[in-house]
C-alpha cells in the first residue's frame, strides 16, 4: 500500500499522477453527461457510439501508416467517426421512421468490423485489445492536454444548455411547442455524448464505456430528487471509482479499467440493496 | 353577452397518416374566446390527432386551422398545452418547480427572476404552493395534472388545451379539477379532450364528438338537472341527437 503512495510522489513515475489527474478531471463530464444518458434512456446509443469508435481508430491507423497522413491520430479518427455515427443515430431518431434499436445495433457492430478490417490491412501489428479495454496508465502529458480541452468543451456546452436539455428530456413535445428546435439540441447532445465517450475510451476502453457512463448516475438516481443533484453525486462517485480503481489495480497488479468497473458494479449492487432495505 | 371573437377556426380540415385512410375528414368548427369546449369520441376516432393538428405538430392534408387568425406553427407558442399525465417516464428525477419552469423555456439562457416569479404564481393559481421542491413523480395523479396545468399557465397563455385531464384520477380529484377549470375559464379559452363525459359535461359549454367527422351535441339542461340531483351534481347529460359514424365504414353520416 505504501508502494502506491511512494509511486504517486515519485518523480520517476509520472504515469500514476497523470492517470489520477485525467480520471478526476474527466469525472465531471462523465457524471454530468452520464446522468442525461441515464434519464433519457440513451445507454445503448452511448454503447453504439463507443464501439463504433473502433472504426475510426482503424481508419486513422491505416491512413497514418499506409497513406502517411501521420497527423491523423487514432483519437482524431475515433472522434470523427463517433460524431458521424452519432449524427446518423440522431437523424434516424428525429425522423422516427426506422426502429431505433436496429440502427443502434447496426452502427455498433459495423463500426467495430470496419475498425478490425482496417487494422488487418494496416502493416505491422496493432493490438485492438488496448483500445477495447483501454489503459489509463498509458496517458501521456500531451493526452492530458487533449483530455483537459475536451473536458472544458463538454462542461461549457452542457452547463450552457442544461435547462434546454432537461426540458427536452422530460417532455420533448412540449419543448417543441415552446419553440425549441428539438432536432438541433438532439444533435448537440449526441455530439457531447460522442466527446464524452471518446474521453472514456482513453480511460476505461471501448467495452467498458457504458458501465462508467451509467453506473454512477444509476447509483445517484437511487437517492437524487433531480437531475442536477444526480449529476453532482455521479461526478463524486465516478471520481471515487476511478481513484479506487487505480489504487486497487496498482496494489493487486490487475488491469485498471476492469477493476474500476467492477468496483462501480459492486457499489451499485450494495446501494440498490441498501435502498430496498431502508424502504421496508 | 357581447358576441365573442373566434379563438380557433377550422375549415374543411382533412388529415390521414396514410393517403387512403383519412383519420379526420371535412372538419369545420369554431371555438370562441373564453368558451369551454370538450372534444369527446371513441378511441381511434381522431381526438388526439385533432389536438396535435391544432398544436401544429401535424400538418393538415387539406383545409386550414387558425388560432387567433394565425396558423398553428406560429400560434403554438401561445397555446398552453397540458398533455396526459400518464404519458410520462415515472423514473425521471425532476422537481415540481423545474416542471413548471419548463413552461418558460427559451432557446438559450437560464431562467430569469421573472420566470421564477411566474412559475410561483402559476403554482399558486392551481392551489399547489409550497410543494416546489418535491419530486414531480412523488405526487398523486391529480396533483401531477395540476402541476402540468401550472406549467401551461406559466407560458402566459390564454388558451388551454388539455388531453384527458381526468384519466387516472379519482372522483374527488376530478371534482377539484372541475372547479379549477371553471375558475380558469374566467380568463382562458379551454379545450378538453376526454372520454370521461360525466366529468366533462358538468363544466363544459359545448361538446364536440369527433369520429372522423365532427358532430356537435347540445347539452340538455333540463335532463341534466334531474341527473345532477341523483349524482350529487356530478354529471350533465349529453344528448346524442345524431349517431356517430362507424370508424370502419367510409360513409359519412351524422353530419347535418
Amino acid at each position: 500500500m505504501n508502494d502506491f503512495f511512494a509511486a504517486l510522489f515519485d518523480p520517476q513515475v509520472p504515469f500514476i499522477r497523470y492517470a489520477l489527474i485525467a480520471g478526476i478531471m474527466s469525472s465531471i463530464p462523465f457524471g454530468l453527461i452520464g446522468s442525461f444518458v441515464v434519464v433519457k434512456r440513451m445507454t445503448y446509443i452511448a454503447g453504439a457510439l463507443s464501439h463504433a469508435a473502433l472504426g475510426g481508430i482503424g481508419i486513422a491507423l491505416y491512413l497514418a501508416t499506409v497513406i502517411k497522413l501521420t497527423f491523423i491520430s487514432p483519437m482524431t479518427g475515433a472522434f470523427v467517426f463517433t460524431v458521424f455515427s452519432g449524427i446518423i443515430i440522431a437523424i434516424t431518431l428525429i425522423n422516427g421512421r426506422e426502429r431505433p434499436d436496429t440502427i443502434i445495433g447496426t452502427i455498433w457492430a459495423t463500426g467495430m468490423s470496419i475498425g478490425l478490417l482496417f487494422m488487418a490491412i494496416t502493416p505491422g501489428y496493432t493490438d485492438p485489445m488496448s483500445y477495447l479495454f483501454g489503459n489509463i496508465l498509458l496517458i501521456s502529458k500531451s493526452d492530458l492536454l487533449m483530455i483537459g480541452l475536451l473536458n472544458l468543451v463538454i462542461i461549457i456546452l452542457s452547463l450552457l444548455f442544461f435547462n434546454q436539455f432537461l426540458s427536452i428530456a422530460f417532455d420533448e413535445e412540449f419543448a417543441k411547442i415552446r419553440g425549441l428546435n428539438v432536432a438541433f439540441y438532439q444533435i448537440i447532445i449526441i455530439i457531447i455524448i460522442s466527446m464524452t465517450v471518446l474521453l472514456m475510451i482513453t480511460i476505461v476502453g471501448i467495452v467498458m464505456v457504458i458501465a462508467l457512463l451509467t453506473i454512477p448516475p444509476a447509483i445517484a438516481g437511487l437517492f437524487a430528487k433531480k437531475v442536477k443533484s444526480m449529476a453532482v453525486l455521479s461526478v463524486i462517485l465516478c471520481a471515487m471509482f476511478i481513484i479506487g480503481g487505480i489504487f486497487v489495480s496498482y496494489n493487486l497488479k490487475l488491469p485498471t479499467g476492469s477493476v474500476t468497473v467492477a468496483l462501480a458494479g459492486i457499489v451499485y449492487l450494495f446501494s440498490f440493496l441498501f435502498k430496498k432495505i431502508i424502504k421496508i | 353577452m357581447k358576441s365573442k371573437r373566434n379563438k380557433i377556426v377550422i375549415n374543411n380540415l382533412s388529415f390521414g397518416y396514410n393517403l387512403n385512410q383519412p383519420v379526420l375528414k371535412d372538419i369545420n368548427l369554431q371555438i370562441k374566446e373564453k368558451e369551454i369546449v370538450t372534444i369527446i369520441g371513441p378511441n381511434g376516432g381522431g381526438k388526439t390527432t385533432l389536438l396535435r393538428l391544432i398544436l401544429g405538430l401535424l400538418k393538415p392534408d387539406t383545409g386550414t386551422i387558425f388560432i387567433d387568425g394565425k396558423p398553428p406553427r406560429s400560434a403554438q407558442k401561445n397555446i398552453g398545452y397540458v398533455p396526459q399525465q400518464s404519458s410520462f417516464d415515472k423514473k425521471f428525477p425532476i422537481t415540481v418547480s423545474d416542471v413548471v419552469l419548463s413552461g418558460r423555456i427559451k432557446t438559450f439562457g437560464y431562467y430569469s427572476k421573472k420566470d421564477k416569479a411566474k412559475a410561483t404564481e402559476s403554482l399558486e393559481e392551481v392551489g399547489l404552493s409550497g410543494i416546489e421542491t418535491k419530486p414531480f413523480f412523488s405526487l398523486s395523479g391529480g396533483q401531477q395534472q395540476r402541476v402540468l396545468i401550472a406549467r401551461a399557465l406559466s407560458t402566459d397563455t390564454d388558451l388551454l388545451l388539455l388531453d384527458e385531464p381526468t384519466s387516472n384520477v379519482d372522483p374527488s380529484t376530478g371534482r377539484n379539477m372541475n372547479s379549477l377549470l371553471k375558475r380558469l375559464n374566467d380568463r382562458l379559452t379551454i379545450v378538453l379532450v376526454s372520454h370521461d363525459t360525466g366529468f366533462v359535461a358538468n363544466i363544459t359549454q359545448r361538446v364536440l364528438c369527433i369520429n372522423k367527422t365532427v358532430v356537435e351535441h347540445p347539452i340538455d339542461e333540463q335532463f341534466s338537472n334531474i341527473i345532477a340531483s341523483s349524482y350529487s351534481g356530478q354529471s350533465m347529460i349529453v344528448r346524442h341527437d345524431s349517431h356517430l359514424t362507424d370508424p370502419s365504414s367510409e360513409k359519412d353520416t351524422g353530419n347535418e
